[in-house]
């Protein structure tokens, strides 16, 4: 069980105390509807009635079943429905939660891993939510109700059925724990054989490459036999319990067929009893037997519950702000101290780091992957708190501020920006609502955007696709530029915006580049010279450090990682290539 | 589906045994109520003695302790069968996928679509289960349920099998009819919402930026809510179609009760009899109330396989084959390649990537390969590698055709450092290994130290047994590019394509490892796909191509002062120069 997930049902408890009313009247009709069907067959078997003489009594029981259809159509519909609401909640507040963690927490997670575990994951939760839990209750309540009544008509039967009763969830219990942790073993053996396959499937290309892609159709059978053997192993245990139970369930109906038939020859018992107690005592095992299947539909629900969880846990790095909205941006920008660390890593992020921007300075931030630079910059987005140390704006904490404010007044380009589903201006207004045709048609010329945009079949109004997978890494570019002349933020932050570019698309861009960062602060992460030399002043990052600062004469001239860097970009190269 | 369902063949008895246990399963379920319902009739006659008894008495013990037994068989086979069914398959899929992959990249790479078929085959994995047994199973207890009443009374039988028919095929017929199109609309909800979601988690960073979090998540809630109603709309569905089975089942016992007692009053049926048919009505519905859940199966598996076929009944290229490795290489000397016009084009026949290309590589030559990006570089090293068949011209190395030479030798003779190279979710030793599977630990020694990637063995946790994660996430792009580069020294090819393999790196260590690739590779003949320029004159020589034909070639030095394609770029290129643009 998991509680957090019982704690979620807590939202819809009425509904499931209804679906659990439910089935405790369903099981209470069954029993009439058993009482029922004995006397009519006692009557005509043994009391030689006719079927008018029985005509109220047949009447009783198809009103009876008519209105166990009607239970069951809400009893059915609502447990559903019970599932459904959890999920569309659960679903909003990850997407919520995925929001409120920001980039600093997704970006070290697998984007495509956290998408299916909010669709495919909640999915799963259907068997467990509306299947499992209700018939939790419903096994704890109607056996319950069926053997009080078998104990009044019968206590010899009644007997029977209480010294079974805590047989079957002890050898539950007994088998099923070892079974439902190998079983619980096996299905994720089995999640993870599909991964494993969807691996090799995708890395198809470097196995031909390496001549190897014919030895996997092997690979896979074997991994898929040595799979089988072993998941077969564990189901004849978990399928062992099922046996008991089934087989504990036949025996004791055989023992109260048996001991009811003996009594019945002395005549101590009326058949109308005995026919009774034997329609209703296969009904006394049939809410066990469902829980243990619906337990079996449930796991992949649980395994879900668990990853969703987890995810709802995700700090809220980007919510941990105050409300000050300044008039103005406040020079400088400080980082006093600052240290951050990602969790579950060793190593600090970012230690210690303490610098300054004065107004309208342009930095661009070097240093070898992993030491720190783009951290730097997301915590300056206000994507987190540093872990100590400040960061300021002016004087005053950016831990204070409005980040929804700040975020108006900081310019951020990525490596690759992301391009919106939904047309070109969607695309451009989300950087200001409020722009007209003419200023989204002005961003577009300075960003040098307009060319191609107005070559797309509807201009502006094209809808580009999921990932803008129509437009090139430049165009991409180029859009994102538009969308930061628009926002016209006095402070500009990018994270190298021509990685993924060739020189002469880079050089272009530059230009146009050049046109946005006049006059305003800049702070780039840079992995190129040519982006470096277009700023004034360079901090040199190694190991979450800050270990160089200042203009590039002033660098080059003192011994360091900086002079190190910049050799190996300049000196000769007697191999030649790069 | 026929072509799937005959992946059962080999594994025929298995299944004949399977669905026998599971009608053995109910039938003995049908068994136990008639006999234990005969038993309690016959004893309230008061027979003087318990031995008239003894017959139902085994029968109600034979019965009880049979059903279990035929059950617990039931599964077991069954999703032994599962299973079976499970590895024929992935080794199906993937035998008819290897020789697509990557020739119609343009179409089918896309990771979205690889991890469909996966899901599908999942999917279709329940073939037996969910699919092929609940209908076998209904129609033979059906018959014997069907016969056995009408041993008791013709009449008892029409009735019962009237009401088996109606709720094993028009209910679930009726409801599945009902819910097709909400089906639809649903996955498609799934759609949309799986694609807003994507956005929040890749355009994660762009959303927060521009403040877009509430329109993004209204949009979602919106999306959540529609999901919602549809979702109501089938729960009600299911609702009615579980109250309609309820219905029919204690409806058909109502009836035969009802005819039971009308045949009594007419002497056509002794009044015994009458709780053993009542009860053996009831557990005559067993395998029925299971065909609602196989119908609602059968779309899912229809569209799976629908996707599945789609994709493996492409037809793949083949090499024609007839020259092995050792044939090309007839002295041991590195391969001489040569391009005559080779023309390729990846799907639309119109937009061709090389539109005629022509060159030679002397043999044991290092040459560059540059021009802009989409000028056809990597589709030419595609093609070299075997990858991808030109539609025109021809390729040699040395005398012999790429064509003719057998696609198996290719990976012996020609290896590619990948742009971007696929790291398996296996340990690093395996990632490396898979380029040359009996290698030598010094050969592994070699190959790190040219990767320069010693250092970053040391610092994971288990060394070269650590397990670098899905597309290789514990390293960074830089470590998965050496992880390639070390494979390409391991697989030791006389002809080596590097395509933009230091791209990525830190300038020192890619200095570093430019070095040690060049000092390895005295003897072969390489390809160095790259798009910068600067510091090439070291190599033999520069091709340059441009929109799918080369542009020109030759020594570096001389190129740059030509005013041609290379020498523009490269004055692009040139960081000193936009220091001067700077205003």
């Amino acid at each position: 069980m998991q509680p957090r997930l019982l704690k979620e049902i807590q939202s819809v408890r009425v509904l499931l105390g209804l679906v659990v009313l439910q089935g405790v009247l369903g099981g209470i009709l069954i029993i009439y509807q058993a009482y029922d069907l004995a006397d009519i067959v006692n009557r005509v078997y043994l009391g030689h009635e006719n079927l008018s003489q029985v005509q109220y009594l047949l009447e009783n029981l198809l009103l009876v079943i008519g209105l166990r259809a009607l239970l069951t159509l809400f009893g059915e519909s609502g447990a559903l429905s019970l599932a459904t609401r959890v999920q569309a909640r659960l679903r909003l507040r990850l997407s919520q939660r995925i929001l409120d963690a920001g980039p600093m927490y997704v970006n070290r997670e697998q984007a495509g891993e956290l998408v299916n575990t909010l669709i495919q994951g909640v999915e799963d939760l259907e068997p467990y939510l509306a299947r499992y839990i209700p018939q939790v209750a419903m096994t704890a309540l109607v056996p319950t109700i069926i053997l009080i009544d078998v104990f009044a008509k019968d206590w010899i039967s009644g007997l029977i059925l209480l010294i079974t009763l805590p047989l079957i969830p002890f050898f539950m219990i007994l088998i099923g724990r070892q079974a439902e942790a190998k079983t619980q073993k096996q299905w994720s053996l089995l999640s993870r054989l599909s991964a494993h396959f969807l691996d090799v499937l995708q890395g198809l290309t470097t196995l031909k490459l390496l001549g190897q892609s014919a030895n996997q159709a092997h690979g896979i059978e074997r991994a898929s036999d040595q799979f089988r053997q072993a998941t077969m192993a564990s189901l004849r245990i978990a399928f062992l319990s099922a046996l008991v139970l089934e087989l504990l369930a036949s025996l004791s109906m055989a023992m109260v067929a048996v001991a009811i038939g003996l009594r019945l020859i002395s005549g101590v018992m009326a058949f109308r009893t005995a026919f009774f107690l034997l329609v209703l005592v296969p009904e006394f095992y049939i809410p066990w037997r469902a829980l243990g299947t619906r337990f079996h539909d449930g796991l992949g629900g649980m395994k879900a519950a668990q990853r969703i969880f987890q995810i709802l846990d995700a700090p809220q790095w980007t919510k941990a702000f105050g409300t000050q909205r300044l008039s103005n941006v406040e020079a400088p920008l400080s980082f006093e101290n600052v240290s951050f660390s990602y969790e579950g890593r060793e190593n600090r992020a970012v230690e210690e780091v303490t610098a300054r921007i004065r107004a309208q300075e342009r930095i661009a931030i070097i240093g070898p992957s992993g030491s720190g630079k783009t951290t730097l910059l997301f915590l300056l987005m206000g994507f987190a708190h540093p872990d100590s140390g400040l960061i300021r704006t002016g004087d005053t904490p950016l831990e204070s501020v409005d980040m929804t404010w700040w975020r108006t007044q900081v310019s951020f380009l990525t490596q690759s920006p992301y391009i919106f589903s939904g047309t070109v201006r969607d695309n451009l207004l989300m950087a200001k609502p409020s722009a007209t045709g003419q200023e989204l048609h002005g961003a577009l010329k300075t960003a040098g955007a307009w060319e191609f945009v107005e070559d797309l079949p509807q201009g502006l109004e094209t809808n580009i696709q999921e990932r803008g997978r129509r437009l090139s890494g430049g165009q991409k570019q180029r859009l994102a530029l538009a969308r930061a002349f628009l926002q016209d933020a006095p402070i500009v932050l990018m994270d190298e915006p021509t990685a993924n570019l060739d020189a002469e698309t880079e050089a272009s861009l530059w230009t146009d580049l050049e046109k946005l960062l006049a006059g305003r602060t800049v702070l780039v992460v840079a992995h190129r010279l040519s982006t470096v030399m277009h700023m004034d002043k360079i901090w040199v990052m190694n190991q979450g450090h800050l270990v160089q600062q200042g203009t590039a004469t002033e660098l080059e001239s003192e011994p360091g990682l900086y002079r190190e860097l910049m050799q190996a970009y300049k000196m000769p190269n007697q191999e030649g290539v790069g | 589906m026929a072509r799937y369902l005959g992946m059962l063949k080999p594994y025929k008895w298995w299944v004949i045994l399977a669905l026998l246990a599971g009608i053995f399963t109910v039938a003995s379920n049908m068994g136990l109520m008639a006999t234990s319902a005969y038993l309690i009739a016959k004893a309230a006659q008061h027979p003087y003695t318990i031995l008239l008894l003894w017959v139902p008495i085994v029968g109600v013990r034979f019965f009880g302790t049979s059903r279990g037994i035929f059950r617990y068989f039931e599964r077991y086979i069954s999703h032994d069968v599962t299973f079976q069914l499970l590895k024929e398959l992935r080794v199906f899929v993937y035998r008819r996928l290897e020789p697509l992959i990557p020739a119609s990249q343009g179409t089918y790479h896309s990771g979205d679509l690889l991890s469909r078929v996966v899901g599908d085959i999942d999917v279709l994995q329940n073939l037996y289960l969910g699919l092929f047994s609940p209908p076998l199973v209904a129609v033979f207890t059906f018959l014997a349920a069907t016969l056995f009443m009408s041993a008791f009374a013709p009449a008892l039988a029409v009735a019962l099998a009237v009401f088996l028919l109606v709720s094993g095929f028009v209910v679930p017929y009726l409801a599945q009819w009902a819910t097709k199109n909400t089906g639809r609309s649903l996955i498609r909800a799934r759609g949309v919402l799986s694609t807003q979601v994507v956005e929040i988690t890749r355009g994660n960073i762009d959303i927060l930026a521009m403040n877009q979090e509430k329109p993004h998540l209204h949009v979602i809630a919106g999306q959540i809510r529609q999901w919602a109603r549809w979702r109501g709309y089938l729960n009600g569905i299911k609702g009615i179609s579980s109250a309609l089975m309820l219905l029919l089942n204690n409806g058909a016992m109502w009836v035969v009760l009802v005819i039971g007692i009308t045949l009594i009053d007419r002497h056509r049926l002794a009044p015994i009899l009458l709780p053993v048919v009542v009860l053996l009505t009831l557990a005559s519905f067993e395998a029925v109330n299971q065909l609602p859940g196989a119908f609602q199966f059968q779309g899912q598996i229809k569209e799976a396989v629908i996707r599945i076929n789609e994709l493996v009944d492409k037809k793949p290229w083949e090499n024609q084959g007839g020259v092995d490795a050792q044939m090309v290489l007839a002295e041991g000397n590195p391969p001489r390649v040569l391009l005559r016009d080779v023309h390729f084009a990846y799907d639309d026949k119109s937009l061709e990537s090389l539109r005629g290309v022509t060159f030679s590589v002397e043999a044991g030559r290092h040459v560059a390969l540059v021009g802009p990006s989409g000028a056809g570089k990597t589709t030419l090293s595609g093609v070299l590698s075997g990858l991808w068949a030109y539609s025109g011209g021809e390729a040699l190395f040395n005398t012999v055709p790429l064509k003719r030479i057998y696609a198996r030798d290719l990976p012996h003779l020609a290896s590619v450092v990948e742009q971007e190279p696929h790291l398996f979710n296996t340990t690093l030793r395996h990632n490396l290994l898979l380029a040359h599977p009996e290698a030598t630990p010094e050969q592994m020694e070699q190959a790190l130290d040219i990767a320069q990637l010693r250092q970053v063995v040391a610092s994971l946790p288990e060394g070269l047994d650590t397990v670098i994660g899905e597309q290789g996430t514990q390293l960074s792009g830089g470590e998965r590019k050496r992880v390639a580069i070390a494979r390409v020294i391991l697989q030791n090819t006389p002809l080596v394509i590097m395509d933009e393999a230091t791209e990525g790196l830190d300038a020192m260590t890619e200095r570093q490892v430019i070095h040690a690739i060049r000092r390895w590779a005295q003897g072969k003949t390489m390809l160095w796909i790259t798009h910068r320029l600067s510091n090439l004159d070291a190599l033999d020589s520069v091709i340059v191509l441009n929109r799918g034909v080369v542009a020109e070639s030759g020594p570096a030095s001389e190129l740059a002062s030509h005013s041609g394609v290379f020498a523009r770029m490269l004055s692009a290129e040139k960081p000193m120069q936009w220091i001067e643009d700077v205003p």
